[in-house]
């Protein structure tokens, strides 16, 4: 077992990687603490995560609370060979995937409504006092755009995007997510945002 | 050339993250000074990854981490107590599926209102009333429409009487009356679905009752199946006709009608209630058991008259977990239920059906709307039903009136394993002449599973013709104890024969299905098909060869036909006399139980069994040469199919392939020396 010695930070500063392993630790030993602190540190990140991929609200809850849950249940195999966090992602991209493919299927997923969905949060959100609603609006219709484009785009793109440039992962913890080389995920991504500057040339 | 140059973009995505290495930096840095449409491209993509950037992070909604806390209070010890050997067998490969799986018990008709399953949160549960007797056909409301992952499901009872008036059956009715196609006996239960999958009232059309077993996964292909069968070199026909009312009430099933000559047929298939309750209630904390052991929780529950469904989502591989767990208790004859059945949307099937375990599992593709009868008059029942060793086949077109109008349900039921039967399993009543060798099974889960074969049906009636596991015979002679299991044994040797043949025909589907899918699937789902297709073919392979020893080790009859035949008992008596007898005292209760009381009389079992000669043996030994060929043909099928696939992905990721892949990364590919399903555990290793 490898336990993280380092104090760095992860992205966006949710959780220290070694007091995360730390807490890993306790809740394999049964705190039931421990796993409550790693929630509250991480639902944020995991939430945005798997809203981002699914564009649909309540089924970002429900996979992220999965995934937390399969996290808990799993414990037991997460033997600190790579950061916590990173492991948690891995759970719940799993999940991400298994859900968009399954309703792909059958016809669930609605990007349009996904991105109503957000849509109507981002109205909903001034992005800065300061801004006037015509900024505002514009703002909104942009990353209505950009969303939009995201949702086009296979699973395997749209996931790494969100990974790198929304969750802010360096490639090799997008790797470890994904279970794919470093090389993969450089090929990947600039292929995803190759594909996001076509789609939003308009922008541009 | 061109290499070059996206070898370029692609460093310069990275270099945009500041993801290269020093060197790397200065060569990119060198060809943006010469080369300003590379320049270009840097600012378009540093652009769209400011896009990208500029969406603002969704906040998780305040209530969740509550939510996911109190879920694991009521979770957690269980979690931390279980142990992890069997959720490292849990393999990620299989897309989520919706999973639909019924747990049937043979001709329960109690609702239970304390089924004994923990109801969680979001567990909507439907309990239906117990059924009152028929008076008139009309449709009832049973419940409002039900919202499900698989769509909206609405439930409505069928009430019925029977009629008084004389059915205009026969080979005399009228055409327009008549049963379209005249191949099958006996009857089951019937599950009535909308054809177009709306709830439009009448355009609705019969499908296949879930409890009808099959063998194989092509349910649209049941007349195919029969005319295999019917051209077998092996099988035998018993045709009869027999029109009368059907009802499924309490906890009988009861056919009153008539046979070919007009001779009365009355069948009643009784079981307890109280002891139907308890099994029910047993086979259910079972079920639930194996679902809680693997972490799925219940989505939704139906409790219908003779079965509960149980909706689920989850992955393949897990539901296949539950299916082998599931069939294992049957396999050791612990679990009460003599069904499991999987349902998948329709659109789901094609592509998930053939990562289940197809051998044991009992796939449907369904609709999801439908509705159970409960007492539908049965107008006209008209099939052919025989057995080859121990398969069973029957084949029947039902005509019943459902608010007065004629509907026409055709099954196919196919039963594995229903050797060996005694007289426990079979009641049989006695019926004029030629009619004898009907053989109404009442519950008849085989007592073994070689096949893994996931339940063996018991909701259905079946008959057997010479050549069969029952034949009649005048010159029957009693059978000795040891003589008899020696016989049944045989017997089951040669249902597994059929059954083998079954597989056999199964795994070329499957076979083809995988061609048919494969260059579209990843290339882990198809490490993990293979994975589980090995498994399955090397469970095979193990169960040739005791097969072979058990073909060697069996002494051949050297008389053709043996006979168990018993003295007519007074058992129908008993069964009129029993208290428990809720249903039959309904169907007094209702407008006609003459019939029923004039017909129901003695009770007869015959016996005889069939000789399996040393040519059929040999075909035993020559169908594993065969599987043994087809085998190797499959595993260098699926090589080339994985190779194809890994280089496609590579293809689609950009790659060359070796040159960027990390060998430590990436899983290794299942080999036949190391059980490849370690190592796709759902669970990923850190």
């Amino acid at each position: 077992m490898v336990l993280e010695t380092s104090n760095t930070a992860n992205p966006e500063g949710s959780g220290n990687v070694s007091d995360d392993a730390l807490l890993a630790i306790r809740v394999q030993q049964g705190d039931k603490d421990a796993f409550g602190e790693l929630v509250a540190r991480y639902q944020d990140r995991l939430f945005n995560l798997t809203f981002r991929m699914t564009s649909d609200r309540a089924v970002a809850e429900e996979l992220a609370q999965e995934a937390f849950l399969k996290a808990l249940e799993k414990i037991h195999q997460f033997r600190h060979d790579s950061r916590f966090y990173t492991w948690l992602f891995r759970i719940a991209t799993n999940l991400v995937l298994s859900y968009r493919r399954r309703s792909a299927r059958v016809g669930f997923m609605s990007l349009t409504a996904g991105n109503e969905d957000r849509r109507d949060q981002s109205v909903e959100m001034p992005q800065s006092r300061e801004d006037g609603p015509v900024k505002r609006a514009i703002l909104n219709e942009q990353q209505k755009q950009v969303l939009d484009a995201m949702g086009t785009l296979a699973e395997d793109f749209r996931m790494v995007l969100v990974l790198r440039d929304m969750q802010g992962l360096d490639y090799l913890e997008v790797s470890e997510v994904l279970e794919v080389p470093v090389g993969t995920v450089k090929s990947r991504l600039y292929r995803a945002r190759a594909m996001m500057r076509e789609k939003l040339s308009g922008l541009m | 050339m061109d290499n070059e140059r996206d070898n370029l973009l692609e460093q310069l995505s990275a270099y945009l993250d500041g993801e290269l290495s020093s060197a790397e930096s200065l060569t990119i840095k060198a060809a943006l000074a010469n080369d300003a449409s590379l320049a270009d491209e840097l600012r378009a993509l540093q652009t769209t990854r400011e896009l990208l950037q500029s969406i603002p992070d969704e906040p998780a909604p305040d209530y969740l981490s509550d939510r996911i806390l109190a879920k694991m209070n009521r979770n957690v010890d269980d979690r931390f107590q279980r142990q992890p050997s069997r959720n490292a067998r849990w393999i990620t490969y299989a897309t989520a599926a919706v999973v639909l799986v019924t747990v049937g018990l043979g001709y329960l008709a109690i609702l239970r209102t304390e089924p004994g399953v923990t109801q969680g949160d979001g567990l909507a549960v439907v309990e239906l009333e117990d059924p009152p007797a028929p008076v008139h056909a009309r449709m009832v409301e049973m419940d409002d429409e039900t919202e499900t992952d698989h769509g909206v499901e609405y439930e409505e009872m069928v009430e019925v009487t029977p009629s008084t008036t004389p059915l205009p059956v026969g080979p005399g009715a009228p055409e327009e009356i008549r049963a379209p196609e005249a191949i099958g006996g006996g009857y089951a239960d019937v599950a009535l679905v909308d054809a177009e999958g709306d709830e439009d009232e009448g355009d609705y059309d019969y499908r296949r009752d879930s409890s009808v077993a099959e063998a194989g996964r092509e349910t649209d292909d049941m007349a195919t199946r029969s005319e295999d069968f019917s051209t077998a070199d092996d099988r035998v026909d018993w045709v009869t006709t027999a029109t009368g009312v059907g009802l499924d009430i309490g906890g009988a099933d009861i056919l009153d009608g008539t046979a070919p000559g007009d001779e009365p047929l009355v069948v009643v298939t009784e079981e307890s209630e109280e002891a139907e309750a308890e099994a029910f209630d047993r086979a259910l904390g079972q079920f639930n058991e194996v679902l809680a052991g693997n972490s799925i929780p219940v989505e939704n529950i139906r409790f219908r008259n003779n079965m509960v469904e149980i909706d689920v989502v989850t992955d393949v591989a897990t539901a296949n977990l539950v299916i082998d767990e599931f069939a294992e208790l049957q396999t050791n004859d612990s679990s009460p239920a003599n069904m499991i059945a999987v349902a998948l949307p329709a659109e789901e099937a094609d592509e998930v059906m053939p990562m289940l375990r197809a051998p044991t599992a009992e796939v449907q593709q369904t609709q999801s709307v439908d509705f159970m009868t409960n007492g539908a008059v049965m107008l006209q029942n008209q099939g052919n039903a025989f057995s080859v060793g121990d398969v069973a086949v029957q084949e029947s077109v039902n005509r019943l009136r459902v608010e007065e109008e004629n509907r026409y349900h055709r099954q196919v039921v196919v039963t594995r394993n229903i050797a060996p039967f005694n007289k426990q399993q079979a009641d049989v009543l006695e019926l004029p002449s030629d009619h004898q060798r009907l053989a109404i099974l009442g519950k008849d889960r085989g007592d073994t599973d070689e096949a893994g074969g996931l339940f063996e049906e018991g909701d259905g009636e079946f008959a057997a013709g010479e050549g069969g596991a029952f034949t009649d015979s005048d010159e029957a002679e009693p059978m000795t104890e040891s003589r008899e299991s020696g016989e049944l044994e045989l017997a089951t040797l040669e249902g597994k024969r059929n059954m083998l043949l079954a597989q056999k025909a199964q795994l070329e589907q499957e076979l083809e299905d995988l061609m048919r899918y494969g260059s579209k699937m990843s290339a882990s789902r198809v490490s993990a098909e293979e994975a589980s297709r090995r498994n399955t073919l090397q469970d095979i392979r193990k169960r040739l060869v005791s097969l072979d020893e058990q073909i060697a080790a069996a002494e051949m009859p050297t008389e053709a036909v043996l006979a168990i035949s018993e003295t007519p008992t007074d058992g129908v008596d008993e069964l009129l006399a029993a208290d428990d007898l809720v249903a039959i005292a309904r169907m007094e209760a209702a407008a006609d139980a003459a019939p029923i009381a004039k017909a129901v009389q003695t009770q007869k079992v015959r016996f005889v069994l069939q000789e399996i000669t040393p040519e059929t043996a040999g075909l035993y030994r020559m169908y594993a040469e065969a599987l043994e060929l087809e085998e190797a043909t499959r595993l260098e099928t699926y090589d080339q199919l994985r190779g194809i696939v890994a280089a496609e992905e590579l293809l689609l990721d950009g790659e060359t392939p070796v040159a960027e892949q990390s060998p430590a990364k990436e899983a290794p590919a299942p080999t036949l020396d190391i059980d490849p399903m370690l190592k796709l555990d759902a669970a990923p290793a850190d």
